[in-house]
């Protein structure tokens, strides 16, 4: 643009053009000054929400905020109970307080329903994706999604979860499905394990329709199959739907796109030895698998051979002995043994418990940076092993152009053309 | 060491570049001070400096800017790899440090400007591609938009909310908790 006739006139904002425009928001300090300015016109919320580029880089520099723990706590309380991280900012103490994490939003009875029922809810750990959680009423066969954060919970029709679970044969597990660029989980993936098959069904909370794959051979798990939902772990990363299960040797992923089932056999001191993993991803997405064995820690990533063979590789293992001393001080006395059970956005998070010499005694729920390998001291629990992180997700506003956004965009676009 | 590092100052203070802003304007900078713009280097690089670089995307008083920027920060990158490279006393680290801090004064100083400036040195900062100059001006506008709400950041950089009552409810519903 020739300068001299510009001089005529004020330079504005909007002449800097989306590339410097999200070069500036890059150096914003949080999220919450983001969905500020991304409300500010039609324009910044379009340049934030058309980049998968800007937030992955914007993530990689403002890891996203733990807000807290979903614990189980099923001795006290027949429902889930949240325990918020500290210490909070202002922003995310605003974002716990606001949001419905005491799930009420599913105990109002359905249409179908006389009377609000027992709450009976199981979150199922491993299942909280882009702050979305599913839970399982085991005893009335019931399925539900909730958010938290929007207030929002989607019940499954009560015939399709009860046809669902009920024709489970084997060891079963639940993960939710979405995408990048529409964040809000449209499909449910079941996946059941009954002795040396596998068979995924899926039921689009859109459509309402329910379809499932055949049955494809996978190697025999060595515990009896029983025809019960798991308490986690599927996970949904880069794409595919990663299935474990504890003392079994292999992993499974479904691609979610072509439904094709991947067999991965873990490496050998990962399933010999009574140890704890759980799949995720590291901070750059990439995914992970991390196990913990007695004071150890060990990462493998998820690899992809030049012949296209995906295969897990050792990173590292790292003793966390000093690490546990370091933060638990007086407390530790060398008896600890770790217990990994949940690994999201670059962190890892364990319980370290003491052995059985001390009855009664506390868990430390910590959190261990997968980057750095430093552990983080969260709070202290009696609650067992068993936790679902709460990560603040990426709201949906700055996530593409979906539904009011997407129709605007195209009057918009008509305009100019 | 230290001897050839400023034999090599002398060198590049001798070669002189001639930038030309979009009035016709005539800059003479050392190369050291034109080769923090990446645009420039390569330039320089490929053998086509002879006659003056035209800029013609940068007014004159835009480009005096740019140029009082670089050549400050042409002598700290010169100081800075003079120190590391021949010098480890105390003594001249202490001046480092003296040194860093005018730098970080004088970086204040030259944000001094109106937001049409400012958006002028961002447009010439990313063109001439100096990170530096890039990165201060980029941040200052971010730290202006810091703690305010986006009824307060519409007034400040003069925007017309365009967005539908619909939309905006739409972003805050699931986001109430950034505006309390």
């Amino acid at each position: 643009m020739p300068l001299t006739q510009a001089a005529a006139w004020e330079r504005h904002i909007s002449s800097l053009g989306d590339d410097l425009l999200l070069e500036i928001f890059l150096r914003l300090p949080s999220l919450a000054t983001l969905v500020r300015a991304g409300c500010t016109c039609r324009a910044w919320r379009r340049a934030v929400a058309s980049s998968p580029g800007f937030r992955r880089r914007f993530r990689a520099l403002h890891p996203p905020p733990l807000l807290g723990f979903f614990t189980d706590n099923s001795i006290v309380a027949e429902s889930p109970a949240f325990v918020p991280a500290r210490p909070h900012g202002r922003d995310l103490a605003a974002a716990v307080r606001g949001g419905d994490f005491s799930l009420t939003s599913l105990e109002s009875p359905t249409p179908e329903e006389e009377e609000v029922e027992a709450p009976g809810w199981k979150i199922l750990t491993g299942s909280c994706r882009r702050g979305n959680l599913i839970l399982l009423n085991w005893e009335d066969k019931l399925l539900a999604v909730a958010n938290p954060l929007t207030q929002r919970s989607e019940r499954v029709p009560r015939l399709v979860s009860k046809s669902m679970l009920q024709g489970c044969q084997g060891h079963s597990v639940l993960a939710l499905l979405s995408s990048e660029e529409d964040p809000v989980p449209s499909r449910l993936m079941l996946l059941d394990h009954p002795g040396s098959r596998m068979k995924a069904t899926i039921f689009s909370m859109d459509t309402g329709v329910c379809s499932e794959t055949p049955y494809v051979d996978v190697p025999a798990c060595p515990d009896q199959p029983d025809g019960r939902v798991l308490n986690g772990s599927a996970v949904q990363l880069n794409g595919s739907v990663f299935y474990l299960l504890e003392n079994w040797r292999y992993t499974v992923s479904v691609d979610t796109a072509t439904m094709e089932f991947t067999v991965m056999e873990l490496p050998q001191w990962v399933w010999v030895s009574p140890t704890f993993f759980e799949v995720g991803e590291t901070k750059d997405g990439a995914t992970c698998l991390v196990y913990s064995d007695g004071l150890d820690v060990g990462v493998l990533m998820h690899t992809r051979g030049a012949d296209g063979a995906q295969k897990w590789v050792l990173d590292r293992v790292v003793s966390m002995g000093a690490e546990l001393q370091r933060v638990l001080q007086g407390q530790f006395d060398g008896a600890h043994a770790l217990e990994v059970f949940a690994v999201k956005d670059g962190y890892a998070y364990l319980s370290a418990s003491l052995t059985l010499q001390h009855p009664g005694n506390r868990y430390w729920f910590l959190s261990l940076c997968l980057g750095t390998m430093k552990l983080e001291k969260l709070f202290q629990g009696t609650y067992g092993c068993s936790g679902v992180p709460y990560i603040m997700p990426w709201p949906r506003s700055l996530v593409g152009n979906y539904g009011r956004f997407a129709l605007n965009q195209r009057r918009s676009l008509k305009l100019h053309a | 060491m230290a001897s050839a590092g400023s034999g090599d100052e002398k060198a590049a203070a001798a070669a002189m570049i001639t930038l030309i802003s979009s009035d016709n304007e005539k800059f003479e900078v050392t190369e050291a001070t034109a080769t923090l713009s990446q645009t420039i280097r390569h330039m320089i690089e490929d053998g086509c400096t002879d006659g003056g670089v035209p800029l013609p995307n940068v007014t004159s008083k835009i480009l005096a800017r740019v140029i009082e920027y670089c050549k400050k920060h042409a002598t700290a990158a010169a100081g800075e790899e003079g120190s590391s490279s021949s010098f480890s006393d105390a003594a001249f680290l202490e001046v480092d440090r003296a040194f860093l801090e005018e730098l970080e004064e004088f970086d204040d100083a030259f944000l001094e400007v109106d937001r049409a400036t400012l958006f002028d040195l961002i447009l010439a900062a990313n063109y001439l591609d100096i990170k530096g100059l890039l990165n201060l001006t980029c941040q200052k506008v971010a730290d202006s938009v810091k703690g305010k709400t986006p009824e307060q950041i519409r007034e400040m950089y003069n925007i017309v909310n365009d967005l539908t009552p619909e939309e905006e409810a739409e972003i805050r519903r699931e986001t109430q908790w950034a505006f309390e």
